[in-house]
């Protein structure tokens, strides 16, 4: 009887311990797991208010002589605080990682656009342009970013707002977590719900895929190995994503081919960016629309070079 | 990786809350002993190397059992010291000739003695060939129906025998293991030993851990019919048994390699047999009192562990059972020891991605409250089969256990650890632990 009595009791009780720790740290778990998994395909991030900026161009009146010809479109990827920097940020060779740019590097290079006049486009008036509908200053660049890295909210976001510059910002969509995060500089982390809402008034989302930022086995990109019916697929939900933001696409690792432009195009998107180096002049192939590559290397010498140089 | 973690510690979870709660409700509180009609004869073989200090207290064990049909055979390993002329001395020591069946290839015996004052008790005198070499000229002259293993640092409790013999009784049993308790957690008389917990910390953490390992886990495998260690200390075997599977292989964990084998010959041949653990066979062995010792002991145990597994690779689940493969690959190596290993590497990985924190934070406190239950379990489950310590001892012993699971009990995962790495280092290095000759129970 007594034993019985033990027994139960015994049981009874890691019952409740069991399941009050289990409870306790529920939610930590929940968390995690829905750090790992995707963006839901069927939500939006629902920005589409504080977006509304983006559909605006703006008169810039100018001179005959005063108009450019091409300008460049800088990309950036990775912003990190000078003091952030790890060994997690440098390649085999000991050196910073190509994508890397160093917030004291990008400081003054947004200086250097600040003190030269430089009109700093949005998506609208760069497609007028580069449609040959609309003409602006000489000195003209917009400012893109890749992947949608966390970066982008806490170190570049203050930067481009401090001169109010804008931005666009190429988000996976698929990577962004639904949970607020701790920034870790050394970890690939990607845009939150929350850091996408905090930054929509200095950055135009647009999509840089739902999940195809990837490549196969044989390190082909995702959007040249796979058929046209399934980047539409992928791109449709990114979509869903960005409440059907579709301006601009640009493509992971610069990478495509014929049928990815017919998917882009199918989907009906206005304009698609490669990475070419060069300037971009207004066109009627405006689905292999070049940027310049902003890399951790570069001096400000080298990027007054990208910025005015004849390419 | 998070969801992989998480899967190897579903099945941790499984396992532990199978080890306490199997036992907890399976086991009934202790009757009087039963004596079986029929005392089956039985060879006790005593493999001795070195052990000068301690040899005359197992024979004493052995002269003072409750058992009458049985041989004792003393096997001096080529030992360096005094072992056999205390052996000559005290048991008046004569040359005879005994039938060697010379099955088993051991290296050369020197000569085989019986004892003048213990007619029952004899000596085999060989060249030192491991411990394994020395059990199997054991068994080439042992011809009883039963062989019991013991180690010359472990006394046979009172009634150890006739709990064996009564196992025994069932057909089915092929081999058993007895239960091993730590010598200096008792006191006062073998023949009425009783409990007590004032040693130092180092020994109350291996008497709490023996008693999980027998009362708890061994119980539970002998329920799940995947005994995966019978215990060199104290295990016995049908004479046929032991003779079919050719002897003991020469390796240092030759107890967990018998006990595969016998596995092995119960899945090929012996369909239905069963090994298991007989709770109330006792027997009381003297445990590593300083850190050194016991390091040196338990590396040695894991080296002997991995090597088992190595050597058997290609058995498991063919010429292995299921059930026993089963716990020898999820329990044993899967949880005891990737798992240990894992927990060294795991910190340097919290450093590396701090947003788990707190799932690491969470497995740590289930796991902690599970030792908690494990350990209140095994001293329960003890106390169901005639293991009372004083109340004031289990106030001692609820004190004790959550700080030994933070503290003591880290320690096997270093050793688990470090023995595997060693092993896979260098496979010949074997180091022997010392025995320290003091025993705190008596015959008065």
């Amino acid at each position: 009887m007594k034993r019985y009595l033990f027994n139960i009791i015994f049981l009874m009780s890691f019952i409740i311990l069991f399941s009050g720790a289990f409870m306790f740290y529920y939610d930590d778990f929940a968390k995690a797991f829905s750090r790992n998994a995707l963006f839901s395909e069927d939500k939006s991030f629902k920005i589409k208010e504080c977006q509304r900026w983006t559909d605006d161009i703006r008169e810039f009146n100018l001179m005959i002589g005063e108009t450019a010809e091409k300008i460049p479109v800088l990309m950036y990827h990775r912003i990190i605080d000078d003091s952030d920097i790890s060994d997690v940020h440098f390649n085999e060779n000991n050196n910073l990682l190509e994508t890397v740019v160093l917030k004291s590097e990008f400081e003054k290079q947004m200086q250097y656009l600040h003190d030269e006049g430089y009109a700093v486009l949005n998506l609208q008036e760069f497609l007028s342009f580069i449609k040959n509908e609309f003409e602006v200053p000489e000195k003209s660049v917009l400012i893109t970013f890749d992947d949608g890295f966390k970066d982008n909210f806490t170190e570049a976001y203050p930067v481009l707002k401090s001169y109010g510059f804008t931005a666009v910002d190429f988000i996976v969509t698929g990577l962004v977590s639904e949970q607020k995060t701790e920034y870790d500089p050394r970890e690939f982390q990607y845009f939150s719900l929350h850091d996408i809402k905090n930054s929509c008034d200095v950055f135009q989302f647009q999509t840089h895929t739902y999940n195809f930022h990837q490549r196969t086995e044989d390190g082909k990109a995702f959007l040249v190995s796979k058929s046209k019916e399934e980047i539409k697929s992928d791109l449709k939900k990114s979509l869903q994503n960005l409440n059907n933001a579709k301006i601009a696409i640009a493509y992971p690792y610069g990478s495509y081919d014929k049928e990815a432009i017919e998917a882009v195009k199918d989907i009906g998107f206005n304009v698609a960016f490669t990475v070419q180096g060069i300037k971009a002049k207004p066109s009627k192939d405006i689905y292999e629309v070049p940027r310049i590559a902003i890399t951790s290397d570069d001096s400000i010498g080298d990027f007054r070079q990208k910025l005015e140089g004849e390419h | 990786m998070l969801l992989t973690t998480l899967g190897i510690y579903l099945v941790f979870l499984l396992f532990r809350i199978s080890y306490i709660f199997i036992p907890i409700f399976s086991v009934k509180n202790k009757k009087e002993l039963l004596i079986s009609s029929k005392e089956k004869s039985i060879s006790v073989l005593v493999p001795a190397y070195n052990e000068e200090k301690i040899i005359l207290n197992c024979l004493k064990g052995i002269q003072t059992l409750n058992y009458t049909n049985l041989e004792a055979i003393v096997i001096n390993d080529g030992s360096k010291d005094e072992t056999f002329n205390i052996l000559n001395d005290n048991l008046n020591l004569k040359p005879i000739n005994r039938l060697v069946r010379d099955e088993m290839l051991s290296k050369s015996v020197k000569g085989y003695y019986q004892s003048r004052h213990y007619p029952y008790i004899f000596v085999i005198d060989k060249v030192n060939g491991g411990k394994a070499d020395a059990l199997n000229a054991g068994i080439d002259i042992a011809d009883k129906e039963l062989i019991i293993t013991l180690d010359a640092d472990s006394v046979l409790e009172y009634n150890a025998l006739q709990a064996m013999n009564l196992a025994f009784d069932n057909k089915q049993v092929i081999a058993a293991g007895g239960v091993v308790q730590i010598g200096q957690g008792f006191r006062g008389s073998y023949l009425k030993p009783k409990p007590i917990f004032i040693s130092k910390g180092l020994i109350r953490f291996q008497i709490i851990q023996y008693f999980t390992d027998f009362y708890l886990h061994k119980l539970t495998q002998t329920k799940m019919n995947s005994i995966t260690v019978i215990s060199g200390a104290f295990g016995a075997f049908r004479n046929y048994a032991l003779r079919e599977v050719g002897g003991y292989r020469n390796t240092v964990g030759e107890d967990m390699d018998m006990t595969l084998r016998i596995q092995s010959l119960i899945k090929t041949k012996y369909k239905g047999f069963k090994m298991i653990l007989v709770p109330e066979a006792i027997c009381f062995t003297e445990c590593p009192q300083t850190f050194n010792d016991l390091y040196n002991q338990r590396i040695r145990w894991q080296k002997a562990f991995i090597d088992c597994i190595w050597y058997y690779k290609f058995s498991f689940f063919r010429k292995l059972g299921f059930a026993p493969s089963l716990f020898l690959l999820v329990d044993s190596l899967l949880l005891g020891t990737l798992n240990a290993i894992m927990m060294v590497f795991l910190p340097l990985a919290l450093l590396l991605s701090p947003q788990y924190y707190m799932i690491s934070l969470g497995l740590f406190t289930i796991t902690y409250i599970l030792s908690c239950y494990q350990s209140i379990a095994a001293i329960m489950i003890c106390k169901r089969f005639g293991v009372v310590y004083s109340k004031g001892d289990y106030s001692k012993i609820l004190l004790f256990i959550p700080l030994e699971i933070i503290s003591y009990r880290l320690l096997g995962i270093l050793f688990v650890t470090v023995g595997t790495v060693l092993y896979l280092k260098n496979k010949e290095d074997w180091k022997v632990s010392r025995r320290v000759g003091v025993s705190y129970q008596t015959y008065d």
